[in-house]
């Protein structure tokens, strides 16, 4: 379903539905389901089973960290292997095992009869640290909602447009002067490169910065962010002017210059005309239907009238091109000509000043370290019962994510083992 | 110096396709030779489409990922290059891995294919970049991001096999329990890879730029809101995986799912709705 941050129009498309289903949308807030009570209800139980799901597991990590339960008290997924050991004693095994687990830089330490050698343990905590972060980002969230936001936008013919902004915090006052605005190209082309906007700040009634806003690249005031956000043609400001034609003679009888949305009479014609639209790109079809695409292909500027005569008669709708067609409007006897249109471009400018920003990087930051210990980073623990059973000595493998870890690590530590071991035979 | 591309790029998919025969018969035929030159045929074209791509992106002055068909090319790029990681990784145990690298290979060639087809526009020269893209953010955020999920499509090949390999046992009654689970761990060990790729790319790097270009670190446009699903989908999948023991079938059929989010994320979202991040 659109949503209404993406598609500013959303609610006219659900106005077309009808007023029940209007109503309906509108009761669930199905329209704008992210920024609703309901979905702000489930982020808040999400934050809380986290809270309870991380105060219960860290302090049985840290315990199984700090001290392990050895094999006998349970050892989960563990993999057991064995190293043939023939007739050596348990001194000798003991401190041929140490050796090889030096060498390994491993350290090695006596939990009840078994040497413990680990790595990386305090990466068992990476999960957590994962959960954590993802509570922080939901803490800079909430933040979100002492922001400063808004938009702004200025045409050609709107240059020196002051904006006042009030700091909630700070107090302060001051405006913002859109001074000019433009697009590069990318040389030998008619594609655009970057946009720009020139800005003034005003404070107590002096100069107080100059700033230029560029793609990608925004100004700071006081905290302020500005954001170069749209540049193109300003439609709703568009003039055009309309010349009527006596169709039986085919001559102008006459000619009026508007703006979109201003009325005025063609007297020569007795008839009232209003410009409702301009458009950049309307098309007929084959058929004769319209269809509006702008920004794609060659221009083919149009302007929608509201045509209503003076002594009374119906009013009615004519779509006027540069050049008269065969499907023009019969209901009147002059037909509509654009004759000349000027459209200004226009600048958009957002801005933001957010305080949790800095808790929400905090938090991804985090969210990364996090992922990099735990997947990259992982624990391993061996247990090695140095005491020989049957001619053996068994090695038990605790990984931390499952039973498929470990193993290849294990095994090279086993054949380790069994290398000291020759090596004193 | 786009023809010299468009030869690299070529030449790249016909040695995917005959890597993929060498891997395919290395595991019909068990004969461990024929895999080997599926790895050589692999990172070869692997080779020639790292340069064909560092020409491109020299010419494009950006990292060659403005457009669909460019985007395509960059993915079947981190195909090859996550089957082959996760082979490097996993050598001691190759063999299992040779079906996975005939899939890989055909997913690499048919995403080149595709990239040069007339469904996509073709590979055109390369335009100059609007501005929006230009931000050395474009580079970190797509690249991870898609390297992320060349990784998750090693893990869906991977889950996808062993779900047909599953049934294809029941059905004959045959025990394929060693395949079936080497199978399964390749699937969590390409995830457990690719997935801190695909959050520092998609949802750190992306962060950080839609608040440098838009003034939001999140907006719930269609394809921030799809990455995060996808993002959810193997968050899931780890936990049932570690948390809950969930293995094989079930695992298996988490990172499907999880692949084909992902699939919709990079291609069908831009079909359904226009957003923020429809460039052109």
């Amino acid at each position: 379903m659109p949503q209404t941050p993406t598609i500013p129009n959303a609610d006219l498309i659900y106005e077309s539905y009808g007023p029940f289903w209007h109503s309906v949308i509108g009761a669930l807030a199905l329209g704008d389901v992210f920024h609703s009570a309901g979905f702000s209800a489930l982020l808040a139980l999400f934050a809380l089973n986290l809270v309870l799901c991380t105060a219960g597991r860290v302090p049985r990590v840290v315990r199984a960290i700090l001290r392990p339960a050895s094999p006998e008290e349970g050892t989960r997924n563990a993999v057991d292997l064995t190293v043939e050991v023939g007739e050596k004693t348990a001194s000798e095994i003991d401190g041929a095992t140490r050796r090889a687990l030096r060498k390994r830089r491993l350290r090695a330490r006596k939990v009840g009869g078994w040497l413990v050698a680990e790595r990386c343990r305090w990466s068992r905590l990476g999960t957590d640290l994962v959960h954590a972060s993802i509570l922080v980002i939901l803490v800079g969230a909430f933040l979100g909602v002492y922001q400063v936001d808004g938009y702004f936008a200025a045409n050609e013919t709107e240059l020196g447009k002051t904006i006042p902004f009030r700091l909630p915090s700070a107090g302060g006052t001051f405006s913002v002067r859109v001074d000019g605005f433009g697009a590069e190209l990318h040389p030998g082309t008619l594609s655009a490169k970057d946009y720009w906007t020139r800005l003034s700040v005003i404070e107590n009634g002096v100069l107080a910065a100059s700033l230029e806003t560029r793609v990608n690249r925004p100004a700071t005031y006081r905290g302020i962010s500005f954001y170069q956000t749209t540049y193109g043609d300003d439609l709703d400001a568009a003039r055009v002017v309309l010349a009527a034609i006596d169709r039986p003679v085919g001559v102008v009888v006459g000619s009026v210059s508007l703006r979109v949305g201003q009325t005025a009479v063609l007297s020569a014609t007795g008839l009232e005309v209003r410009l409702v639209r301009f458009f950049t790109h309307l098309r007929r079809t084959a058929t004769g239907s319209l269809i509006n695409a702008p920004g794609s292909g060659v221009p083919n500027p149009a302007a929608l009238i509201d045509v209503r005569p003076l002594d009374g008669g119906a009013a009615f709708q004519v779509v006027a091109f540069p050049n008269a067609s065969p499907h023009d409007d019969m209901q009147s006897a002059y037909a509509f000509l654009l004759s000349a249109y000027e459209v200004p471009k226009a600048v958009g400018i957002r801005y933001a000043r957010n305080p949790g920003y800095p808790v929400v990087w905090a938090g991804l930051v985090l969210m990364m370290a996090g992922l990099t210990v735990a997947f990259y980073l992982p624990a391993r623990r061996l247990w090695i019962l140095v005491e020989p059973r049957d001619g053996r000595i068994i090695l038990l493998v605790e990984p931390s994510r499952g039973a498929e870890h470990g193993t290849a690590w294990a095994e090279s530590i086993r054949r380790a083992i069994e290398q000291e071991l020759k090596g004193g035979w | 110096m786009a023809h010299i591309q468009g030869v690299l790029f070529s030449v790249a998919a016909a040695g995917y396709s005959v890597g993929a025969l060498f891997y395919a018969f290395a595991s019909v035929f068990r004969r461990p030779r024929l895999g080997t030159w599926g790895t050589v045929f692999l990172t070869g074209s692997l080779a020639l489409q790292s340069v064909g791509l560092t020409l491109r992106g020299l010419t494009a002055g950006a990292l060659p990922v403005t457009n669909t068909p460019e985007t395509l090319v960059f993915y079947g790029w981190v195909f090859a290059l996550g089957y082959l990681v996760v082979e490097r990784l996993d050598r001691a145990d190759r063999e299992s891995l040779r079906p996975v690298g005939a899939f890989a290979g055909l997913l690499a060639c048919g995403a080149l294919a595709l990239a040069s087809s007339p469904l996509t526009g073709g590979l055109l020269a390369p335009q100059p970049l609007v501005p929006a893209l230009r931000s050395h953010w474009l580079a970190l955020h797509v690249s991870l991001t898609l390297v992320g999920e060349g990784f998750f499509a090693v893990a869906f090949v991977s889950s996808a096999l062993y779900l047909a390999r599953e049934r294809s046992a029941k059905r004959r009654g045959g025990d394929a329990t060693g395949s079936l689970d080497r199978l399964d761990r390749i699937a969590y060990r390409a995830i457990a890879l690719g997935f801190p790729f695909f959050t520092l790319g998609g949802l750190f790097f992306g962060a950080v730029w839609a608040k440098h270009a838009w003034g939001r670190y999140w907006g719930w446009d269609p394809k921030e809101t799809f990455s995060l699903v996808t993002w959810l989908a193997y968050v899931l999948y780890l936990h049932l995986r570690v948390r809950r023991g969930w293995r094989a079938r079930r695992a298996a059929w988490v990172a499907v799912i999880g692949f084909l989010l992902a699939l919709f994320t990079f291609a069908g979202v831009n079909y359904l709705v226009r957003g923020l991040h429809s460039y052109g």
